[in-house]
């Protein structure tokens, strides 16, 4: 990899801390409520929580002014890294503010500050058993029935399900697996599944991250399979984005596509190749996981050099959010006969994190529930009555939110709609 | 060096132990520089620093609280809301930072057409309040990201002042806490708890806080203030696009930019005259050429395609553009007889109606303030003239010819005079110099030299009133040419509400500071 703190000290130092990283897009800001991206800042007050302030940290660091302290990686790591900054810093600005937070992770790790011990803990557990959870890996594929249809090898799809659909919510695995058939896929589960590694990479465990990415991606090229598919954002963008930069390559060269179960499908709805005739009657808040939304585009491998005023050679391709998996979901949730799609103040690029994701889940778990129902209160907020995601870690957290605070607030994968939908009515 | 423990703990025990730190790495990241606008001169890489404590108040008590023990103990307070300035840093020893985001207090009164705000609302918050309720403010210059009180007190210049006016006489009713912990109700909030006007018994205090273009928060920390709304126009400004691709899509019959392209630079400044004084839009803007081209380019690099291209110095040359901005505030037809009356004085003076985007990306909800820096990665504005329109154009002129020896490092832009609008219907021209140079350069002294003298000479010698008075200027070099007195009478000020210069110092005299310590700057002050 490439890229390390050093290497992005450019865009640490060139902040100019308008806040962009802060505040919801100011065309689309809503008012003196739900105006905020970033829950950390919101949450911890500070400015160190944000990512203004961890770029600060992280120059000073590299200028030896400031040594490790549980103070510092408690800023540092209580961020869900769900790029909200990073889309909101690139509306104006060609930096990098994720990627510096990314690297300032793998700088605390290979300076023996970081992890945190949640994190290291979660990584033996995939040392050892190949999943988030330490849980057994023969039984990672028991989550498949026995009457879905599927190919067990020579498939043109893999079926990726990860961690949590395979062992915590194996209901998300079967409605895919559901879905896939009803569309008449050629699908196999993949074989050899590992963990995808994001809980690897976001805490800045790049080595371990890598090798499992090294297993994954030549189990993927060994099977022929061409489409790599998951219904879990974390893994699709882990996949899609982190694995090519774990190797210093682009997405385009990686020789099989990475897509989300949304983006297959929705072509085919809106086609009229597969149908939705079963109703679902409710006011839907469609949530847009960061993973699938903001952070979703194709990573390009740039090299090269940074001349006067900054200017770059050559050119750089900048990932600003704008071509994230956003209207897919909602084809397919407005194509589902009596669901009235409602949006949230904060949706696609703007959207506020479910919570989970960066770590938060294991090592911040208060901070994480917190996340969670300030997104809920939301969806209340627009008069919702049913919660939608699409992504595992997105439905865990939001669920486990409303339960909580005892909000009556459904929060469903979008996979268990659509296969609800996919059942013709009675 | 840590604030004595005492003082510590007494302000841990008025704001909470959540809400107060002296962690190094929670101070790192109120470092200054790195932040906002002047950032990357000299100045602030050389003269300031890490503060000691930083503090998180949530209400005008907690600030008082916290300022009374400052005093007790001398501890330098630097208050601040969004950090958008480079004066929101710690510039001496010891200093505490009072970050005010928490003060988020608003409410809104659609009747009385004020809104009441704490130190932590920006602009974007307010504006889209006030105009779901039909009324509207305006965003200024300096970002929608801007903290609406402070900007208050400052400047708040946009091109939308040309029919609301200067910020400062929309001021209402406000909270002010003194330097010393003394809360001071000015206006309607002096009698009572009703904040609706700005004048109350007695003289206008609102001209003391704000001082010179602005105290900077060293006379203390306005903790509450009313804004005067104006009516706007009922239909809905929608929002639409994909960051970075978004905008307001205006309702034409109701908003609609006109781009009118003037024969000669004459024929654009007396546009703007005929324009005030018919009456008529809503702002008045010649935007630099070189901003087009930032709307146009997808990166940086290719900005620089654009700009690096042949014939730019002939295009700035011969480009005269003015922006106008309509809004039929009171109906379709009030819209329908200003674009007809602009329609008449653009006909006389050979103005040229272009294409033009009914959209608005960056003047009425949101100010892409930011965006100056996408250029080069650092930007400074050397000069915010507001005086009248035939001394706001002298001033281009007069600092285009200037910068010419300070490019390179300048970044060329083939003398191009800045940006020009109107204000208060033509009772005011407003010109901000914008000038963007590389934060890695090797020779900044020479863009220091650029800011903080040069340009402020330039002002003294063409009697040019510029609002960076104090926060780019050094005091005892402006101040004897205006008045002759006013900062020595500012400089009293001062001293009588804040004798132990504990509020955010040393300004105002900070830039004479910085330049009496500098050992590349020192030399040139002759005065």
């Amino acid at each position: 990899m490439t890229m390390n703190l050093e290497d992005l000290r450019y865009d640490a130092e060139k902040c100019v801390g308008c806040k962009g990283c802060v505040w919801v897009d100011h065309i689309y800001m809503p008012g003196a409520t739900f105006s905020t991206r970033c829950p950390s800042l919101d949450r911890y007050q500070f400015d160190a929580y944000a990512a203004y302030g961890r770029e600060k940290m992280a120059l000073a660091v590299m200028e030896g002014r400031l040594e490790y302290s549980p103070r510092l990686l408690d800023a540092v790591y209580a961020c869900q890294l769900c790029g909200a900054c990073d889309a909101g810093c690139k509306r104006n600005l060609d930096l990098e503010p994720l990627l510096v937070l990314e690297a300032f992770r793998r700088r605390c790790v290979e300076d023996g500050a970081g992890p945190l011990p949640e994190h290291r803990r979660i990584a033996d557990r995939i040392e050892k058993t190949r999943n988030y959870y330490g849980a057994d890996a023969r039984m990672r594929g028991r989550w498949l029935p026995a009457d879905i249809r599927m190919r067990h090898e020579g498939a043109g799809i893999a079926y990726f399900a990860g961690c949590n659909a395979s062992y915590a919510q194996p209901g998300i695995a079967q409605a895919t697996a559901r879905v896939l058939n009803a569309s008449g896929a050629d699908f196999m589960p993949m074989p050899e599944e590992w963990c995808c590694g994001y809980p690897l990479y976001a805490t800045g465990q790049a080595e371990q991250a890598r090798r499992v990415a090294e297993h994954n991606m030549a189990v993927v090229k060994e099977s022929g399979a061409k489409i790599l598919l998951t219904s879990c954002a974390e893994c699709y963008k882990t996949w899609k984005v982190d694995y090519p930069k774990l190797f210093d390559m682009s997405t385009a060269d990686m020789g099989f596509t990475v897509t989300h179960l949304t983006e297959y499908l929705a072509p085919l709805v809106t086609q009229g190749d597969v149908s939705l005739p079963g109703s679902f009657v409710a006011r839907v808040a469609y949530h847009d996981p960061c993973n699938l939304g903001r952070l979703s585009e194709p990573w390009v491998h740039w090299a090269g050099k940074r001349g006067r005023f900054g200017v770059l050679s050559p050119p750089k391709e900048y990932r600003r959010g704008t071509f994230g998996i956003y209207q897919q979901p909602r084809e397919l949730l407005g194509a589902i006969p009596g669901l009235e799609l409602v949006e949230m103040v904060r949706m696609r690029e703007n959207a506020w994190c479910c919570g989970s994701g960066g770590g938060c889940a294991s090592q911040f778990p208060e901070f994480a529930r917190w996340t969670a129902q300030e997104r809920i209160q939301e969806a209340k907020h627009v008069g919702a009555e049913v919660m939608v995601s699409a992504c595992p870690w997105c439905k865990e957290s939001l669920a486990g939110a409303a339960r909580e605070g005892d909000v009556h607030l459904a929060v469903y994968d979008i996979s268990e709609l659509l296969v609800r939908a996919l059942a013709a009515p009675e | 060096m840590a604030i004595p423990r005492e003082a510590y703990r007494a302000i841990e025990a008025i704001v909470g132990a959540g809400f107060i730190s002296e962690d190094p790495a929670i101070c790192e990241a109120y470092c200054s520089g790195r932040m906002g606008y002047v950032k990357d001169t000299a100045y602030e890489k050389d003269f300031l620093g890490v503060p000691d404590c930083v503090v998180l108040p949530g209400s005008t008590e907690e600030v008082q609280g916290i300022v009374r023990v400052a005093c007790q103990y001398k501890i330098p307070f630097v208050p601040a809301s969004s950090f958008w300035i480079i004066h929101c840093a710690a510039k001496v020893p010891g200093s505490m930072i009072l970050d005010l985001k928490r003060m988020n207090h608003f409410e809104i009164d659609s009747d009385g057409m004020y809104a009441v705000v704490g130190p932590g609302i920006i602009y974007s918050q307010l504006q889209e309040e006030a105009m779901k309720r039909g009324l509207y403010t305006t965003v200024p210059g300096g970002g929608s990201q801007a903290a609406v009180i402070p900007n208050m007190l400052h400047w708040g210049l946009s091109p939308l002042n040309y029919r609301t006016g200067w910020a400062a006489r929309r001021i209402l009713g406000t909270e002010w806490v003194t330097p010393r912990g003394e809360l001071v109700r000015l206006g309607s909030l002096a009698l009572q708890a009703d904040p609706f006007w700005g004048e109350g018994p007695g003289p206008d205090l609102r001209g003391l806080l704000r001082g010179w273009a602005g105290w900077f928060g060293s006379l203390g920390i306005v903790t509450k203030m009313a804004v005067k709304l104006l009516p706007f126009q009922p239909e809905r400004l929608v929002p639409t696009g994909i960051s970075p691709n978004t905008a307001l899509e205006l309702p034409t019959s109701r908003v609609r930019w006109y781009n009118y392209a003037l024969p000669s630079r004459q024929a654009l400044i007396k546009a703007m005259y005929e324009i005030g004084q018919a009456g008529i839009c809503a702002g008045v803007t010649k935007v630099p050429i070189m901003w087009r081209y930032i709307a146009k380019a997808r990166t940086r690099e290719q900005f620089w395609e654009f700009w690096s291209q042949p014939g730019k110095e002939d295009e700035v040359a011969r480009t005269n553009i003015l922006r106008i901005l309509i809004i039929g505030y009171t109906s379709e037809g009030q819209l329908a007889y200003e674009d007809r009356v602009l329609a008449d004085i653009m006909s006389e003076l050979g103005g040229e109606l272009r294409p033009t985007r009914h959209s608005d990306q960056s003047w009425i909800k949101n100010a892409d303030a930011v965006t100056m820096w996408f250029l080069t990665g650092a930007f400074i504005s050397v000069e915010v003239t507001v005086d009248s329109i035939a001394c706001a154009d002298k001033t281009r002129t007069k600092l285009t010819e200037l910068k010419r020896s300070f490019t390179p490092p300048l970044m060329e832009d083939y003398g191009d005079m800045g940006w020009l609008q109107v204000s208060e219907f033509g009772h005011n021209g407003y010109v901000e110099f914008l000038t963007y140079f590389d934060p890695d350069e090797k020779d900044l002294d020479k863009i220091d030299e650029w800011s903080f003298i040069a340009a402020p000479k330039e002002d003294v010698r063409w009697g040019t009133y510029s609002g960076f008075m104090i926060c780019q200027s050094p005091l005892h070099l402006t101040g004897p040419a205006y008045g002759p007195n006013c900062h020595l009478w500012m400089l009293k000020m001062k001293e009588a509400f804040d004798p132990d210069h504990l509020s955010n110092p040393p300004v105002p005299e900070n830039i004479d500071d910085y330049i009496e310590r500098s050992e590349r700057l020192r030399p040139l002050r002759d005065w």
